[in-house]
């Protein structure tokens, strides 16, 4: 399995991306001299230049460095919600199947309901009544994925609980819970760390269009769809500012997606999502 | 047909929970809505009976029975802020939002279905490498950076496309790639993948053995069952376009639901929200019988 | 008599892809097609033998490639193509027109998304065989009334997951036959189907043969199948014709362990059930170091020199010949090297006359 994704180049590639991209983020302070909500307002509007490598932007604050502190929040927003809605996901889609047939319509039904809204408008609802936070972000990215994560998990321990040796384990009266943990989760694996993989892309841009309408991380907190909010104004005339956190979420995004088949081809052959 | 009805009380119970979700969720809220509303300098009394004509002094299960009965009638409140009804702004919205999606997602499909199948025909060759590379970036780039690059080039650099939405047809070019842009990629993965998964498939031996060479069998035979996903995924599609609607309306200045939406939570008008998302859901469930609808009709195996 | 042959398969190889080398599956056989007759390749499951025919009209999957070898089509005038070479487009004229093949799957080998109606007319629009939509139409309903399906005219608006298996399968061979090849493949026609549906498709592609004047190549594992259709007989294992002979000649007069086995293995009644004869062992992991009998290891008659020479094909007589030392020895050798393992070798087996 190792061996297949070594011989992956997309994989290989895009993991090294991811990597190098975090550990910028998590050393920014090391990396760059400046401080990112520093202002000095005789440097307003730098192009870029080898005193400020991306330029600065209206209030006079190093673009390059943003960027790295926005990249920050922008992986912690990736990961943190994402990571939690897997798991919630994985204990809804266990339950559901596991459980019990009034738990299986309740969960489902509740799953459908939150994918049922636009989840862009229903994030903008958590919004309005968290305001635009870290938290509420969090809070709105775990309610828009969990519900596709329980559905795939709850089907693929469906052909999972099928299968002769959980039979078998049932029949000489080991307890489901045990099962679970012993027997379920392990088998889970494979398809978990794909849906990790492959949602936090989409939380990455759930971020930064929250932040992007201004509605998401307040400033002076720095993200990278807040930087391209902040840089409209002045986007025919330094097309840089809006362009530089765009790119990179882009190469973000790309990076795991493109990981995020990769491991599904490694990992999950035979299943689609 | 008892499946279909089936399905139809399904998503009326989906519906039910929506408005219950939403409702919630715009409830959990400290404070009075009303003296929120009214600022600091308003007396007890207004307060009172402000909150009296919003149902706020009632229990709250008995607050979503009376929101509840009044959806029913079309009744969604009454907007804090624009102060008319809020269905009435809705409905005048909606129009924008359509002709938007609609714009975008013809985009999305044509460009999407030719790109995948393309991918597909050569598959690992260069036109498949050229081409996925193409579809990756479509899901990969966030919708305001489309929107803002699409600006920048057609408006600013070549002056060919007009800014901002203005009514006519080739102002809505712009922003029907800008949204459509996500969809298109999905959309052509999804049919790559979906047709390359139809080359295992024995008919399409037989079509070869019938005379049809491997291209001509693909196209013929395979393509219009590899497209019974894509069309699944048309519910899901709608629900991401309704989505990057409300950075595309916001980018490009369409009056439509997202715009409204945003709009309400910048005025904090809670009624307004409630009866946007409210409306876009229903929009969806819409979305997901009329795809299912699609699906049987095509497929001769659905039908009953 | 040269004239009277349809197709001749010479020292064809297939090999797979399997990681970085090429496993040959298929090792250098020699099967003769004469006109207006049905030849079987019969052999146990992945012995090579619906490789063998999906090569002919050239439907291998990707990773399996022709690697040696000729396939000879012999036209009525005399003219000789073959049809190993053939680009995608001209192997595509002839399918469905020289050659027509029905699969073993009848449930998956039609397209569920178009009628049965549509799917056989596709064939004369493809090789403008009736441009006439209405007079097409009717001989699409001519043809399905003559495989034997009821209500022809209702049923041509019929989807496959409307009808049963055989029908579906009546509905493949029609759609072979509206082309009039002069060679049907039927790849396992009866193996997914119950058994008085198998004896009724067969009787079918027999009488179609007939009335057609078409030769068939029959492909199966059953020697039911063999003893009741075929005229002429390969027995396959391991990608090598083991034995060959006329029908009857081989039911009479098994030569080689291996087909013995395969006509012991056939239950008769009044056989105790408990005790079903079977060939013991599976078909053996191949190894290319391997130089010996590829079926030593599975035979109860083998000697020393099975382990370490391959047998050549005997002659036995004019239409029996087979490979293996003991059977063998007391016959001429018709193929004085082993061609089998030397892909690209020349062909030297003389010609059967029948």
């Amino acid at each position: 399995m190792i061996k297949s994704f070594f011989k992956n180049k997309a994989a290989i590639i895009s993991a090294a991306i991811i990597v190098i991209i975090t550990l910028m983020a998590v050393f920014a302070p090391l990396i760059s001299p400046y401080e990112p909500d520093r202002q000095d307002l005789l440097l307003r509007l730098k192009p870029p230049g080898s005193e400020h490598l991306l330029g600065s932007d209206e209030l006079g604050r190093d673009v390059f460095t943003r960027l790295l502190y926005g990249s920050r929040v922008s992986l912690l927003i990736a990961v943190i919600p994402t990571a939690l809605a897997v798991i919630f996901g994985m204990i809804m889609g266990i339950l559901s199947a596991y459980y019990g047939k009034a738990a299986d319509l309740i969960i489902m039904w509740f799953a459908d309901v939150t994918l049922a809204f636009p989840g862009m408008l229903l994030a903008m609802a958590i919004m309005y009544t968290f305001g635009g936070s870290f938290l509420s972000v969090l809070l709105s990215i775990i309610i828009m994925e969990w519900g596709s994560i329980a559905r795939i998990v709850r089907s693929v321990t469906l052909s999972i609980i099928e299968q002769e040796y959980i039979e078998a384990a049932r029949t000489i009266g080991v307890k489901k819970i045990v099962i679970v943990i012993k027997h379920i989760i392990p088998n889970l694996l494979p398809t978990l760390i794909v849906l990790f993989t492959l949602n936090v892309p989409s939380s990455i841009l759930s971020e930064s269009a929250l932040s992007f309408l201004g509605i998401g991380i307040q400033p002076p907190n720095v993200s990278l769809g807040l930087m391209v909010n902040q840089s409209r104004a002045l986007l025919f005339q330094m097309p840089w500012l809006a362009l530089a956190p765009s790119i990179m979420i882009m190469i973000l995004v790309l990076s795991f997606n493109y990981l995020g088949d990769a491991l599904r081809d490694i990992l999950d052959p035979k299943t689609k999502y | 047909m008892s499946a279909f009805i089936r399905r139809c009380v399904g998503v009326l119970l989906v519906l039910l929970g929506v408005m219950l979700l939403i409702f919630i969720v715009l409830r959990i809220i400290p404070g009075n809505p009303a003296a929120v509303l009214l600022s600091e300098h308003a007396n007890k009394e207004t307060i009172e009976r402000l909150t009296a004509s919003m149902n706020l002094d009632k229990a709250l299960p008995e607050q979503f029975l009376l929101y509840l009965s009044g959806a029913l009638r079309g009744d969604l409140g009454q907007s804090y802020y624009l102060k008319r009804p809020v269905l009435d702004l809705v409905l005048e919205a909606f129009p924008f939002t359509v002709k938007l999606t609609i714009f975008s997602a013809a985009f999305a499909w044509i460009f999407g279905i030719a790109v995948g199948v393309i991918s597909a025909v050569y598959q690992n060759r260069l036109p498949d490498y050229l081409f996925r590379g193409i579809s990756l970036l479509g899901v990969s780039v966030p919708v305001f950076m489309v929107a803002l690059f699409l600006q920048y080039l057609f408006y600013f650099k070549f002056s060919l496309l007009p800014l901002l939405y203005d009514g006519s047809a080739v102002s809505m070019i712009l922003p029907a790639i800008a949204l459509g842009w996500n969809s298109a990629g999905s959309v052509a993965r999804l049919t790559r993948s979906s047709l390359i998964e139809q080359n295992n498939e024995l008919y399409l031996d037989t079509a070869k053995a019938k005379g049809l060479t491997a291209k001509a069998a693909l196209l013929k035979h395979g393509l219009k069952n590899a497209m019974l996903p894509v069309i699944t995924m048309l519910a899901l599609q709608l629900s991401s376009m309704l989505s990057g609607a409300v950075i595309t309306e916001s980018v490009f200045g369409i009056a439509g639901i997202g715009k409204l939406a945003l709009s309400a939570v910048e005025t904090r008008d809670m009624p307004l929200l409630q009866g946007t998302v409210l409306f876009s859901a229903f929009i969806i469930s819409l979305g997901n019988i009329i795809s299912d609808l699609i699906n049987t009709c095509i497929d001769p195996r659905l039908r009953v | 008599m040269s004239e009277d042959k349809l197709l001749e398969i010479n020292n064809l190889t297939v090999s797979i892809k399997e990681g970085k080398e090429m496993l040959p599956v298929v090792r250098g056989i020699n099967i003769t097609v004469p006109r207006n007759k049905i030849i079987g390749i019969v052999g146990e499951s992945g012995c090579g033998k619906s490789i063998t025919a999906k090569s002919i009209n050239h439907i291998l999957p990707p990773a399996a490639k022709i690697t040696a070898g000729s396939m000879i089509w012999h036209e009525a005038s005399g003219q000789q193509t073959d049809l190993v070479t053939l680009k995608e487009k001209e192997i595509r004229k002839r399918c469905g027109k020289d050659l027509a093949m029905i699969f073993q799957e009848p449930m998956s080998s039609l397209n569920p998304m178009m009628t049965i109606g549509s799917q056989i007319k596709e064939l004369l629009k493809i090789h403008k065989l009736e441009n006439n939509p209405q007079k097409a139409k009717a001989r699409v309903i001519e043809m399905l009334d003559a495989v034997g399906i009821p209500e022809p005219a209702l049923r041509y608006k019929a989807y496959p997951h409307e009808l049963s298996g055989g029908m579906r399968q009546r509905v493949m061979i029609a759609m072979a036959m509206i082309g009039q090849p002069k060679l049907l493949i039927a790849d396992e026609p009866t193996t997914a189907l119950d058994v008085t549906t198998q004896a009724q498709i067969l009787k079918l592609i027999r009488k179609m043969c007939e009335s057609y004047s078409m030769s068939a190549l029959m492909i199966t594992h059953n020697m039911g199948v063999v003893s009741s259709t075929c005229d002429y007989v390969y027995v396959m294992y391991l990608g090598t014709i083991m034995e060959e002979a006329l029908t009857q000649e081989l039911f009479n007069n098994p030569l080689h362990p291996y087909t013995r086995g395969l006509l012991s293995s056939i239950p008769k009644l009044g056989d105790n059930p408990e005790f079903l004869k079977t060939i013991p062992g599976n078909i053996p992991v191949d190894s290319k170091k391997f130089k010996g009998c590829k079926f030593c290891m599975r035979c109860s008659d083998d000697i020393k020199k099975c382990f370490f020479e391959e047998a050549p094909l005997y002659k036995v007589s004019e239409n029996h010949y087979v490979r293996c030392h003991l059977a063998g020895s007391d016959n001429k050798i018709v193929n004085s090297e082993d061609t089998s393992n030397k892909a690209g070798s020349e062909t030297v087996k003389g010609g059967k006359n029948k």
